[in-house]
């Protein structure tokens, strides 16, 4: 070979050391390559950089709730607070955006306080904040109505906008600055577009009502939504009947549930003379709704009961009089809702020519609560899901006698309570989902108000800062 | 006409032999010769002496202008003829001067004066000076005597040697000025003589050989102490003159100042800073002896009276300083662009030499293997048009052809881009300036952590002429791509001839570089808009030319690789600090090694010098955020530019690929094999060998880095690995490039074996990659970057906030089930550079209290404190959660503000928060380093400059 030459780097390649085969450069090169495929194994993996951890919120006691009660021909409010807390607390009725009027409460009961006709905003402060609800009634029990508390978002099936059939919204804005709702509204034949996105401005304390007939006349029934955009809106939908040849009567619509795929309409009569089932479907895709009747052992299918279309954005009115009308067997019974897609409604009974409206209702499991009219009949339906059952208490609040009833109740039955005199409230606790409410019959007519979930907490957000990254 | 030749001499005894015969063998003899010696040795006078006899020989204590005087007290003739001891007078030298000072009417006559070695090259044919105080002499360096100015012409001055001048001009005049005595004598001299009226001419026909002892440093003199020092005493000469003789003092004294400083200058920029500092000692000397100059005026005022004649069409033309400074110009470029030029042919001719001695002993004959490389092209065709070059050689076409396939590829960037760690530029160069200079910065809630150090440089670049925030960003996308794969051919040309020891191949060189240009695109970082590893990627390459300068033999250009590869790896360091962290370990392995395998020479300053001085340089060159980081997590040095990013995993950094948007894993996997194997070439195996070295440290330290948490205020991140992701490529290329030499030569005349099957398989299998990717990447695929959307934020918030740094906007996204987040929008938003600094400030723990309270339970006094936070407005973009959006409504203090759509939330504070609600101060030390940052980049750019050729 020729000689290597000193100095220079320049040489480095012409040198000798690389000629053996196994020389300690070959050594050194594979020791490299060992070593960064080591390396390479040993390397974390990929990794995201920061990625944002969701937090659940935290829950405090509620301290300030707000009721709506819509108008009425009585003068009484019915409140009730299922508070578990302790300490101050105070609940007053105030009319209009006046000052409020002290209410006697305490936690855990109930009381008919006077109040006017007109809308008034109920408000519970500190410890009777929490779980803090209130009914209106008119007649003797005919007419019965709850008193919402203001929502996102509230569902309304089966109002109308014809002379026979006419409904009033009501919307109240219990805070001091101007509230915003918008309306939706679904008919027979679809959406009403040219309805959306009213933009209706209720000025704070203050209630606007709307008669749907001048928004949005149509036939037959309508579907409808209340979204609140700005500020806080309770609703409430007064309908009312002009049926020829018969006296106009004014009811209340309960609100029906959030559209869902899984709902049951609890306080089906035993009798009834007409029978119409209203559903809503807001979505984009039609579906299919089966029904099945939970009756005092089971729940069952009756034969003859056929499953129901509900093509997209469409409200469907399906008379259920004949298909229900043996099958019921004489029981009080809850109608079990299963559909492909979301879908609300209500349940009009006639009985003895007084109209009921029974909502559709979640299923939901935990404490629930509903208030029982002065007079009247009163009895108390529970109906479990077709899952599972278990030990439920309820508590008849302001009972003269039998104040508590406790009872094991099967999965997919419904079970009647006779609601004891002097029942002001009732508190229904239980392991499983399940609905129900309490029925009033009495000679004016009939009426029906579901049990609601109460509200006891306030959801505090976790708030984190954040990097900026758009 | 009688003459007198006057010979001055000092310490001329190495010429005044031939002197003294040139003076004998005149053809017309002077009538006398008179010699006068000021400070010789005895040899000198001995000389002297026993040629003209004693008599005619004096001694003088002064210089030469005190010479002349003595002499001319002596002298009655009519001519004195002047000559030092270095001036050999030709034969016919006086007879021509007085032939001509009898047929012309002029007073001072001076001869052709050629070089005295060489005999045949011009030295001087009269003497002008030119405006800023330079010798102009008319004629090039060295031009050879072609008879090309052989006439006799009026000029300004003639150099004292040789001249033949009346004795009464030189009584008239006083002789010489006495505060010249070595430099400028001439030019006063013929310059008083003009103005004063007397004629003085050019005789070419009389020749005298002049050594130019004095002014080539060549003569010890008693003002010379050392060689170096002519420029100053030249300078001040020049200064002394141009203000003595010149028409208007002030607008000199102006001109001349403001002119020594743009030398200055130059000379710095030169590195000459011995010159530069000459420059200004001959100023202030000048200038600080004003009585001087006035006596020296006063005293020629007597002399020509109050109308003196105007010499200006015997000075120099005022456009001569500017042509030189224009050469000055020229010749640094042209030095920087012959840099790599001289370096290849050194390379070249070290390689032809070894391959004759090669070819002495071996079969293959190297010596007539003459491939058609680009510098034989180059030269060969050097006659023709660079048109004709370009399109004949195949590698230009390919090259240009690729860099615009390139371009049309990326033309993404055309328009401005945001999108994955890319943040939006800022509407204008101010926001990054200010960015840069203020230690305080306006974004979230105030913070004085410290900016990017890529900053500085994108603010410089965005301050030239049409150039923009946006246009510095599209400008980086675009030529990245280009510009790393020029860098690549220039480093794959060096790297491929001293690693495998044989010439370049232009294919494989050309594939390397198609390869690794590509690395920024496929690898994904361009698509996710990760700048910083796109820059690192473009400037790898030239940062490895730079280094490979350590391993030069001479110790200058060691020096100046290390300054180079000083300010390459603070670029780069500003882009992906661990970068440094890599180059830390690299100097420190190679200094291990080299102690251990060569010993004494590796601890010489000159051999590790360069690479402290390497790794010291990016520290002090990004000093306020150096500084800076310390008062944060430190850690946090090692975040790649841009937003935070994920990093890839070790199946990535083998293949060259971040996650997504990156060309498909498999084609990075085409490079591993090829490089393994070429662990079994002979001739290459110490390079292949020292890139998989590098690549194991790379992997060495991607793995320690892939463990490390860093604690961000807003969570945690991971180190950057884009830069050893680049390494590892960069080093599977070269070990691949490197070993493939040669193979087709070996191959050629071997017998069929395993070998040519494995070696078309290889080949095959290193084209994947390059075909593959620039498919892929032309192929148009998805990518993060696109237009910069319009925030949530409505338009005239965003002026608002625009206005003044303490009005904000916090943004609130999220819901309650699974909680909220908030940042504060301020100014143009979040833009490039913000993130880093956003990403080490701690978060403000009062205002996130304020804020909790505000979407829960908003009370007036939480409101209230809003405004002293900085804060005018709240956007909620979509969905938006209900219950916040109603807590927000029904607070008090807070009323409804437009939004742009209907599901976008927007309040505003009935209070207005107050302009400087984020105001503070940044640290006291940010000026101070930023000053000593920028004369550190300043002093090392000229570092890095090149050599220009020595003028003088």
């Amino acid at each position: 070979m020729s000689a290597t030459p000193t100095g220079s780097g320049r040489r480095i390649a012409e040198s000798d050391t690389g000629g053996r085969r196994f020389g300690p450069l070959v050594v050194a090169g594979l020791v490299a390559i060992l070593v960064t495929m080591g390396a390479l194994a040993l390397q974390a993996p990929a990794a995201e950089q920061i990625p944002p951890p969701p937090e659940a919120p935290a829950r405090t006691p509620l301290t300030v709730a707000d009721l709506a009660c819509p108008s009425a021909d009585s003068s009484s409010v019915t409140i009730g607070s299922d508070s578990q807390q302790d300490g101050e607390g105070s609940v007053g009725v105030s009319t209009g955006g006046s000052d409020p009027e002290p209410v006697e409460l305490s936690a855990g009961e109930a009381t008919r306080a006077r109040a006017s006709g007109d809308p008034v905003v109920v408000r519970g402060e500190g410890a009777l904040a929490p779980g803090l609800f209130a009914s209106r009634y008119a007649g003797a029990g005919r007419a019965a109505g709850e008193c919402p508390a203001p929502t996102g978002s509230t569902w309304f099936v089966g109002v109308g906008s014809s002379g026979v059939h006419d409904s009033r919204l009501q919307l109240t804005n219990p805070d001091a600055g101007p509230a915003v709702a918008d309306l939706s509204l679904w008919s027979t034949d679809g959406p009403m577009e040219e309805v959306r996105s009213r933009g209706l401005t209720v000025p704070g304390g203050d209630t606007t009502t709307i008669d749907l007939s001048d928004l949005a006349p149509h036939p037959r029934e309508l579907a409808m939504q209340v979204t609140v955009s700005r500020g806080r809106v309770a609703a409430s939908v007064l309908d009312g009947y002009a049926i020829p040849g018969q006296k106009p009567t004014e009811d209340w619509l309960t609100a029906s549930a959030e559209p869902a795929t899984k709902l049951a309409v609890p306080g089906l009569s035993k009798e009834a003379d007409e029978r119409t089932l209203v559903l809503a479907n807001p979505g984009d895709t039609g579906g299919r709704v089966k029904l099945r009747v939970t009756g005092k052992q089971s729940t069952f299918a009756p034969a003859g009961l056929e499953p129901i279309e509900v093509p997209a954005g469409q409200v469907v009115v399906t008379d259920l009089t004949d298909q229900l009308a043996g099958a019921l067997n004489g029981e009080d019974t809850a109608l079990e809702l299963t559909s492909t897609v979301p879908v609300t409604g209500t349940l009009r009974d006639v009985v003895d020519s007084d109209l009921v409206q029974l909502p559709a209702v979640a299923p939901a499991s935990g404490r629930t609560a509903t208030t029982a009219p002065e007079k009247g009949e009163r009895t108390l339906m529970l109906t479990t899901g077709a899952e599972k059952g278990g030990a439920f208490e309820v508590t008849f609040v302001g009972a003269t006698k039998g104040g508590d009833w406790r009872g094991r109740l099967k999965p997919g039955t419904t079970t009647v309570v006779e609601v004891p005199d002097g029942t002001i409230a009732v508190l229904a606790d239980g392991p499983a989902p399940y609905v129900g409410g309490v029925r009033t019959r009495s000679g004016d007519g009939s009426s029906f108000l579901p049990l609601r979930t109460l509200t006891y907490d306030r959801i505090l957000p976790k708030v984190a800062p954040a990097l900026p990254d758009e | 006409m009688t003459v007198t030749a006057l010979l001055v001499s000092h310490e001329g005894a190495r010429w005044l032999p031939a002197v003294l015969a040139g003076l004998r063998d005149q053809q017309l003899p002077p009538d006398r010769i008179l010699a006068v010696d000021t400070g010789s040795g005895p040899d000198t006078l001995g000389l002297l002496t026993d040629a003209l006899g004693p008599d005619a020989v004096a001694t003088c204590d002064g210089h030469f202008p005190d010479a002349v005087r003595q002499a001319l007290a002596t002298i009655d003739t009519e001519w004195v003829w002047i000559l030092h001891d270095d001036a050999n007078p030709d034969p016919g030298a006086l007879r021509e001067l007085v032939a001509a000072a009898a047929s012309h009417d002029a007073d001072i006559l001076g001869p052709k004066l050629r070089e005295w070695p060489s005999l045949r090259r011009l030295l001087e044919l009269g003497v002008t000076i030119s405006a800023t105080g330079r010798r102009e002499t008319g004629l090039e360096r060295g031009e050879y005597d072609q008879g090309q100015h052989d006439d006799i012409r009026e000029v300004l001055a003639v150099n004292t040697a040789g001249m033949l001048v009346r004795r009464e001009v030189l009584e008239r005049l006083d002789g010489f000025e006495p505060e010249l005595p070595l430099f400028a004598t001439d030019i006063d001299f013929g310059w008083r003589a003009a103005r004063a009226g007397h004629k003085t001419i050019v005789v070419p026909q009389a020749v005298v050989f002049h050594a130019e002892a004095g002014h080539r440093g060549l003569r010890r003199t008693r003002l010379m102490g050392r060689r170096t020092r002519t420029h100053r005493a030249e300078r001040e000469a020049a200064l002394f003159v141009l203000l003595a003789n010149g028409r208007r003092l002030p607008w000199m004294l102006v001109r001349l100042f403001f002119g020594s400083l743009v030398r200055v200058l130059g000379f710095l920029l030169a590195r000459q800073p011995g010159h530069a500092a000459d420059e200004l000692v001959a100023l202030g000397h000048v200038y600080t002896h004003p009585l001087r100059v006035r006596r020296a005026r006063r005293a020629r005022r007597d002399v020509h009276g109050a109308e003196p004649v105007d010499v200006r069409p015997l000075l120099a033309p005022w456009w001569v300083p500017y042509r030189h400074g224009l050469d000055f110009v020229v010749d640094l470029g042209t030095a920087a662009a012959m840099e790599g030029r001289d370096a290849a042919e050194r390379r070249r001719a070290q390689r032809l030499a070894a391959a004759a001695a090669a070819s002495a002993g071996s079969h293959t004959g190297l010596a007539e293997h003459h491939p058609a490389g680009p510098d034989d092209a180059e030269e060969l065709a050097a006659d023709s048009g660079w048109l004709v070059r370009f399109v004949t050689s195949p590698l230009a076409v390919v090259s240009v052809v690729l860099v615009l396939l390139a371009l049309y590829a990326a033309r993404q960037a055309l328009h401005p881009l945001a999108g994955g760690a890319l943040s939006p530029a800022p509407d204008s160069t101010s926001n990054w300036w200010d960015l840069v200079l203020h230690g305080w910065h306006h974004l979230g809630q105030g913070t004085d952590a410290p900016d990017p150090g890529y900053l500085l440089p994108f603010s410089i670049l965005s301050s030239l002429p049409f150039f923009s925030p946006n246009v510095v960003v599209g400008v980086l996308f675009l030529l990245a791509v280009p510009v790393a794969g020029w860098g690549a051919w220039r480093v794959g040309k060096v790297v491929a001839e001293l690693g495998s020891g044989r010439e370049a191949s232009p294919m494989l060189v050309g594939w390397a570089a198609a390869t690794y240009a590509l690395v920024p695109a496929v690898s994904g970082a361009w698509g996710q808009g990760r700048f910083g590893v796109v820059a690192s990627a473009a400037l790898l390459p030239w940062l490895a030319h730079a280094a490979l300068g350590f391993v030069e033999p001479s110790s200058d250009r060691r020096w100046r690789a290390g300054w180079r590869c000083g300010l390459l790896l603070s670029l780069i360091t500003a882009f992906t600090p661990v970068a440094w962290l890599y180059f830390l370990l690299a100097v420190l392995g190679v200094v291990a090694v080299g102690i251990r395998l060569v010993g004494a020479p590796m601890r010489e300053r000159s051999a590790w010098g360069p690479l402290a001085v390497a790794l010291a340089a990016p520290p002090v060159l990004l000093l306020p955020g150096t500084l800076g980081v310390l008062g944060h997590d430190i850690s946090a040095i090692f975040l790649e530019a841009g937003r935070l990013a994920s990093t890839p995993g070790p199946l990535g950094l083998l293949t060259g690929r971040f996650d997504d948007y990156a060309a498909p894993a498999w084609i990075g996997l085409t490079l591993v094999v090829p490089a393994v194997l070429a662990l079994a070439r002979r001739r290459s195996r110490i390079a292949v060998v020292i890139c998989w070295v590098l690549i194991a440290l790379a992997a060495v330290l991607a793995m320690l880095l892939s463990r490390i948490t860093i604690n961000l205020p807003a969570g945690d991140a991971r180190p950057g690995l884009g830069f050893l992701l680049l390494v590892i490529q960069g080093a599977l290329v070269t070990a691949v490039l490197v070993a493939a030499h040669g193979v087709r030569a070996e191959l050629r005349g071997q017998r069929l074996s395993w070998r040519q099957p494995l070696a078309l398989v290889l080949t095959a299998t290193i084209l994947v990659a390059p075909i593959a990717g620039w498919a892929w990447w032309l192929a148009g695929p998805d990518d993060q970057l696109d237009r910069p959307a319009a925030g949530d934020v409505p338009a005239y918030m965003d002026q608002v906030t625009r206005s003044a740094p303490g009005r904000g906007v916090l943004v609130l996204d999220g819901d309650v089930e699974s909680g909220l987040t908030w940042f504060v929008q301020r100014g143009d938003g979040t833009t490039l550079g913000d993130d880093e600094i956003l990403a080490l400030t701690e978060p403000d723990t009062a205002l996130d209290r304020d804020v909790a309270a505000l979407v829960s339970q908003p009370e007036p006094d939480v409101v209230g404190r809003m405004s002293g936070h900085g804060i005018d407005y709240i956007v909620m973009p979509a969905p938006v959660d209900p219950q916040v959006a109603a807590t927000l409504d029904a607070a008090s203090g807070i009323t409804q503000a437009s939004a742009a759509d209907r599901d976008t939330r927007a309040w505003q504070f009935d209070e207005a928060a107050p302009a400087d609600a984020i105001d503070g101060d940044g640290p006291w030390w940010h000026g101070p380093l930023l000053t000593l940052q920028v004369l550190a980049i300043l002093v090392i750019i000229v570092l890095c400059g090149p050599t220009r050729r020595e003028l003088r």
